[in-house]
């Protein structure tokens, strides 16, 4: 094999889950492992490389090729590098009617790139994203992991100055939603975040169901997203 | 059990939603689990369950409308390996988000009628194949899971009946075609998500070529109403059948988005008028904005104007009669001051984008007719291209392996049918009388928020 894949490994959390997930699909159909198992790679590696493509062929193993095609055929993978945050403002039907493009012509102006660009700091990259599945709090986008919803112009502003504010995150397996914090009959890692949080974990704008006197637009936790943040790998 | 609000009673948004509504201890307080508990005891033996849903006149609730129980019972009688449930959680259809709130909101629905549906079909394993976008769901339905498989709902043996369970919440990562089944089944498998000829059908043919059983979740989350209150054929109709039609039975989840007061997820009785939907749960149109148009059960089916619009009921057969379906339920109402042509420029990009290229007349109409429109849209089309439109839309239709292409066409057609005069016009004039860009209903330009109104008596989007 001419790639070479010996810079990379998975986190201890992150091979548990592989573990995990092998138990799940049968043994003699362990391809099923290829999608989970790239979403992974992308939060702990940052992208989807060709390194990354032969890293997971070889954990599973199956052909790299099988999972090069699998790569390049799903949207969610980042063949290309994108930026420390990954704006996908929605521009389909539903979110284009209540003003999406008005969204993206704004946060093109303010950063300066167009769809599809990413900022020379490489802190932003934006995409028009199809329906996400918010079409009734649009207009919308997702920022990593992240819905933000019912969005102003006002709303972006301050979103675009946290993110620029916020420190970079450590991938955190134990929040990868490829697996649960323990499977049937599994000890449960000590300390690990989907424990913690018990009753899962709400997103911003995804289950924070109070009434709002005004649009609740953006989160209060100053956290922002709780878990990772897709870095410039390599 | 008792369902609150709506004539008294709902089949899957039957609690006070909010925050709390989600976690196993609030499920089990408005009895959940009950169902799954008598059915395993001996309420039913699976082929009596089995006929209840088929009896129910449940249909599909993905959008095709296939009924459910008839669809099951296709599985073959002596199964060539175990057979498989798989719930399609991949909701994509633009205009559609009823899955999500059905699974943040209420993931253990979901999982008991994952566990009688697995009964009544002779099925052990279960996956939730959910979208990858649906990050909160994903962890939702995790943490869900878990829980029941710690309270005993779910593994060996549940409730000392013998019968076993396993869910696998199992995540996409990004593509519309896979909540096509057989395109489901192949993403499942670890491939691309492209679809595949039928026959054979999944249920003799399907994950890892097992006997599959492919249900939207809203299907499988309303067998639990049905196995605990009865399908309702009987005559004085206290179950499933007490809503809807002959050929629509029950409720159905409606997520209404546009420019209307109180957008989001409603559920109502089939049979519901389009008029009562938007007037009295939605809270009628914005101020100011009349309305133009309707899609009404997601982008994929065929448009009707505003006149039409108030006549439909929401029933497959109402639907129907007007020249439209009724889909998945992903109500996208559109206002005056609309350019039809844009938006149908946007639904064609969408499946332009999402084409998975493996037939030819999807692969290379999806883009072709894109690129019509976006010269029509921009003033650059010549006369002849309105007809030109309609025959490619029309070539596409019925000549592929899966509907994305008649995803693509219809809306196309019905575009083209219902507002002609609006393409000519553009033709005509060389550009867009609506300036190439949609209108602002929230007033975002002049500093805007957009309002959410929130009222507990109706359903609400997360």
């Amino acid at each position: 094999m001419s790639v070479d894949t010996s810079h990379l490994e998975f986190s201890d959390a992150a091979r548990e889950r592989m573990e995990w997930l092998r138990t799940r699909y049968p043994a003699d159909h362990q391809r099923a492992l290829i999608l989970p198992l790239l979403s992974m790679a992308q939060r702990e590696f940052g992208r989807v490389g060709a390194d990354v493509v032969h890293f997971v062929a070889k954990q599973i193993p199956v052909p790299p090729m099988w999972v090069e095609e699998v790569a390049t055929f799903y949207t969610m993978y980042n063949t290309q590098p994108v930026g420390r945050w990954h704006l996908q403002v929605c521009h389909n039907i539903s979110c284009s009617l209540m003003g999406a493009e008005i969204v993206i012509d704004h946060i093109e102006q303010k950063l300066g790139i167009r769809k599809g660009e990413t900022t020379p700091d490489g802190e932003f990259t934006l995409i028009g994203a199809e329906c996400l599945g918010s079409c009734g709090t649009a207009p919308m986008m997702q920022v990593n992991d992240h819905y933000y919803e019912n969005l102003s112009l006002k709303a972006v502003d301050d979103l675009l100055e946290r993110l620029r504010a916020m420190p970079d995150q450590q991938a955190k397996a134990e929040d990868l939603p490829h697996g649960p914090g323990s499977g049937p009959g599994r000890k449960l890692p000590e300390g690990s975040a989907s424990l913690q949080a018990g009753r899962g974990v709400v997103l911003p704008g995804h289950g924070d169901h109070g009434p709002p006197a005004e649009r609740p637009t953006l989160p209060e936790d100053e956290q922002g997203p709780d878990f990772h943040v897709r870095g410039m790998a390599q | 059990m008792t369902y609150p609000v709506l004539d008294g009673t709902r089949v899957l948004l039957n609690f006070e939603r909010n925050t709390d509504s989600w976690p196993l201890a609030s499920y089990e307080s408005r009895q959940g689990y009950s169902t799954a508990r008598e059915t395993l005891g001996g309420k039913y033996s699976p082929e009596a369950l089995l006929e209840e849903v088929k009896q129910s006149g449940l249909r599909g609730r993905g959008g095709a409308g296939f009924p459910t129980g008839l669809k099951w019972s296709f599985l073959p009688r002596e199964p060539q390996g175990p057979i498989t449930l798989v719930v399609n959680a991949d909701e994509s259809e633009p205009g559609t988000f009823k899955d999500r709130v059905v699974m943040e909101e209420n993931p253990h629905q979901l999982i008991e009628g994952c566990v009688l549906s697995c009964y009544a079909m002779g099925s052990t394993n279960c996956y939730i194949y959910i979208r990858g976008e649906y990050v909160g769901c994903l962890k939702r339905m995790h943490a869900a899971v878990e829980e029941a498989y710690a309270a005993g709902h779910l593994g060996k043996d549940i409730y000392g009946s013998g019968f076993d369970c396993d869910i696998t919440v199992h995540a996409g990562a990004g593509a519309y075609i896979c909540g096509e089944e057989t395109g489901l089944i192949e993403s499942l498998e670890g491939k691309k998500g492209q679809p595949r000829i039928k026959p054979p059908f999944p249920a003799v043919y399907g994950v890892y070529g097992y006997p599959t059983i492919v249900n939207n979740v809203e299907s499988i989350a309303s067998v639990v109403y049905i196995a605990d209150q009865g399908s309702g054929i009987t005559a004085d109709r206290t179950g499933y059948r007490r809503w809807g039609t002959e050929k629509s039975a029950g409720t159905k989840l409606f997520s209404v988005s546009g420019p209307i007061k109180r957008p989001g997820v409603y559920e109502v009785p089939m049979g519901y008028p389009f008029a009562d939907l938007l007037n009295n749960e939605c809270g009628g149109m914005l101020d100011g904005i009349a309305l133009k148009a309707l899609i009404v059960g997601g982008s994929s089916v065929p448009i009707v104007d505003a006149e039409t619009a108030m006549q439909i009921t929401m029933d497959y057969e109402s639907c129907q009669e007007h020249g439209t379906l009724l889909g998945s339920g992903g109500v996208i109402v559109i206002g005056e001051g609309t350019c039809m042509v844009r938006a149908l420029w946007v639904l064609l990009r969408f499946y332009h984008h999402e084409s998975c290229g493996q037939c030819t007349p999807c692969r290379e109409g999806t883009g072709w007719i894109e690129r019509i429109v976006h010269r029509i849209e921009h003033g650059h089309a010549s006369p002849n291209d309105i007809d030109e439109l309609y025959r490619i839309a029309d070539g596409m239709e019925l000549r592929t392996i899966c509907t994305l292409a008649d995803a693509a066409a219809w809306p196309t057609k019905s575009f083209i049918e219902v507002f002609r005069s609006e393409f000519e016009q553009h033709i005509e004039n060389g550009c867009c009388p609506y300036d190439n860009q949609f209108p602002d209903p929230l007033n975002l330009r002049g500093g805007g928020v957009p309002q959410r109104h929130d009222d507990p008596e109706h359903a609400f989007v997360p």
